[in-house]
């Protein structure tokens, strides 16, 4: 009787997931805290970084059955197996996989984008581009490191896009190994621009230079705000297809939004879809950050690089973009503040709040906010014009 | 370094700069041309005879406050409307027995404490 109970107990204990917890798996639980931390605490992009962490301890208890990432490493992967032995965050992770997540948020953030600024002012698309050489600037880092493949290199590089759902859809057609800390190092730093930006822009600009007060945008109409999102969507996915399931599904938000006929589906996506999906995504990318990936050769390392690659990625495209605004600056004779240029970086409207604050700074009478705007909705279209053009060259 | 990730670089570059730059010229093709067509109806609903006093009064009014538009920089006529509209509402919503005959921009009295309060104000709600 008593050698049964004890028998009992110990095969519970067994069972537990306190006999399977390894020091890989502590050290996982230990960074999803820290992430944690950072989101309730700190405030860094809660909405999130709070899915994303928490997917990530939950996955990492062991015996919990959550995610199973030897499904996933599969090539090609056995969606069948999936669907019959996966748990519930690998048939979440489906929607992760297959791309569908990510342009599901984009058609959020199209409702919630007002390009009026934009269309004011075109030649903002121009700093919207400049800031992508934060891209383009990484891949080169990433390739000349050499322990990265050209596919992971291009994950990486994404991060410079300042674009988390881009950064997600990119990664898991090109390097879905790399997806956890790829999509945890943007979303930490979209968190941090307010602290990575300010100085670079000091530094690269004048005092006299982030004085300018810029001339009021013209009005656009209601015309122009809905032929913008039907013309884009012809030019850019004739040109480059791969980015159309960003672009189209931010167009027809966007379209949503101006056309005005119809509230309904623009309420639903710019709430409910988007909060839906972002808990879908954040809880699956950050539960494909398991432990077993820790004990593969390396990945530590590689994690590190990504860290630091993705820091690299904003500096220079925030570099790139005040540059590019020093330059339109000196071309227009002193009509264009350069301090818009860093907003080209996406990460709306964080990017454009930037801009604003270091202009009030130089000068409190100045208000760039709708200036910077522009810029700011041009690099989100750039970023996924960027990603769609690595997406073919190396996909 | 290879000529291949170099040729990544530089054609990815190209592309977006140049898509980016194709969607500047379209955007400002059918701005231009969206305006031009309001400015040519607008022109031709001035020129039609009216037949309401009301909407003569309007054309009248737009037609001197564009004349001074032009004298003065950074004043358009939406915000010469709405100063008139602000000293009308005031003086009892009645349009009559004031005339705007200039607005200037006075120096900035505001003290600086004031506008750093407005600012941060501003800057937690954005």
């Amino acid at each position: 009787m008593w050698q049964d109970f004890v028998n009992a107990i110990s095969d519970l204990i067994q069972e537990s997931g306190f006999a399977n917890l390894t020091p890989l798996h502590l050290i996982m639980i230990t960074i999803a805290c820290v992430f944690l931390y950072l989101a309730i605490v700190k405030k860094y992009e809660p909405l999130l970084l709070v899915p994303i962490s928490f997917g990530m301890l939950a996955a990492n208890l062991p015996l919990g059955e959550l995610m199973h990432p030897e499904l996933w490493d599969t090539s090609p992967i056995d969606y069948g197996a999936v669907l019959h032995e996966g748990g519930l965050f690998d048939i979440l992770y489906l929607g992760v996989k297959l791309g569908i997540f990510p342009p599901l948020i984009f058609l959020g953030i199209g409702v919630m984008t007002d390009f009026g600024p934009l269309i004011a002012n075109p030649k903002s698309l121009l700093l919207g581009a400049a800031a992508q050489f934060g891209i383009f600037g990484t891949y080169l880092g990433a390739m000349a490191l050499g322990n990265f493949t050209e596919k992971q290199a291009a994950s990486i590089a994404i991060i410079g896009g300042a674009d988390g759902p881009t950064a997600i859809w990119l990664t898991t057609k090109l390097a879905p190994e790399l997806l956890g800390p790829i999509a945890l190092a943007a979303y930490s730093y979209m968190a941090l621009v307010p602290v990575i930006q300010p100085p670079i822009m000091k530094a690269l600009t004048t005092n006299k230079e982030r004085q300018i007060v810029m001339e009021q945008l013209r009005p656009v109409s209601k015309t122009e705000k809905i032929l913008f999102p039907i013309v884009v969507t012809l030019l850019t996915v004739l040109i480059i297809p791969s980015a159309a399931p960003l672009i189209a599904m931010l167009m027809l938000g966007n379209l949503f939004r101006e056309s005005g006929v119809v509230g309904r589906l623009s309420e639903t996506a710019e709430n409910a879809l988007i909060n839906i999906v972002t808990i879908f995504l954040g809880l699956t990318v950050g539960a494909t950050a398991s432990a077993d990936k820790l004990s593969q050769p390396g990945f530590g390392l590689k994690a590190l690089s990504i860290i630091l690659l993705g820091l690299i990625a904003f500096s220079i495209g925030t570099a790139a973009g005040v540059l590019f605004g020093k330059l339109m600056c000196w071309i227009t004779g002193g009509k264009v503040n350069p301090l818009i240029g860093s907003a080209g970086v996406s990460a709306v409207p964080m990017a454009a709040r930037v801009s604003q604050k270091v202009g009030q700074e130089a000068n409190p009478q100045n208000f760039l906010l709708m200036h910077a705007m522009g810029p700011n909705v041009a690099g989100v279209i750039g970023s996924a014009v960027a990603a769609g053009v690595l997406l073919s060259m190396v996909g | 370094m290879s000529l291949r990730t170099l040729s990544i670089v530089l054609v990815g570059m190209v592309v977006v700069f140049s898509v980016l730059s194709l969607l500047i010229i379209s955007i400002k093709i059918y701005s231009t041309i969206i305006i031009k067509f309001k400015n040519r109806n607008s022109n031709s609903d001035k020129n039609s005879p009216k037949t309401n006093d009301v909407q003569r009064i309007e054309v009248a009014e737009t037609t001197s406050v564009d004349t001074i538009s032009t004298a003065q920089n950074g004043l358009n006529p939406e915000l010469i409307a709405v100063i008139a509209a602000a000293i009308a509402a005031i003086m009892g919503g009645s349009s009559d027995g004031f005339k705007v005959k200039s607005i200037k921009r006075i120096g900035h009295t505001t003290p600086i404490w004031n506008v750093a309060g407005r600012n941060e104000y501003i800057l937690t709600k954005l």
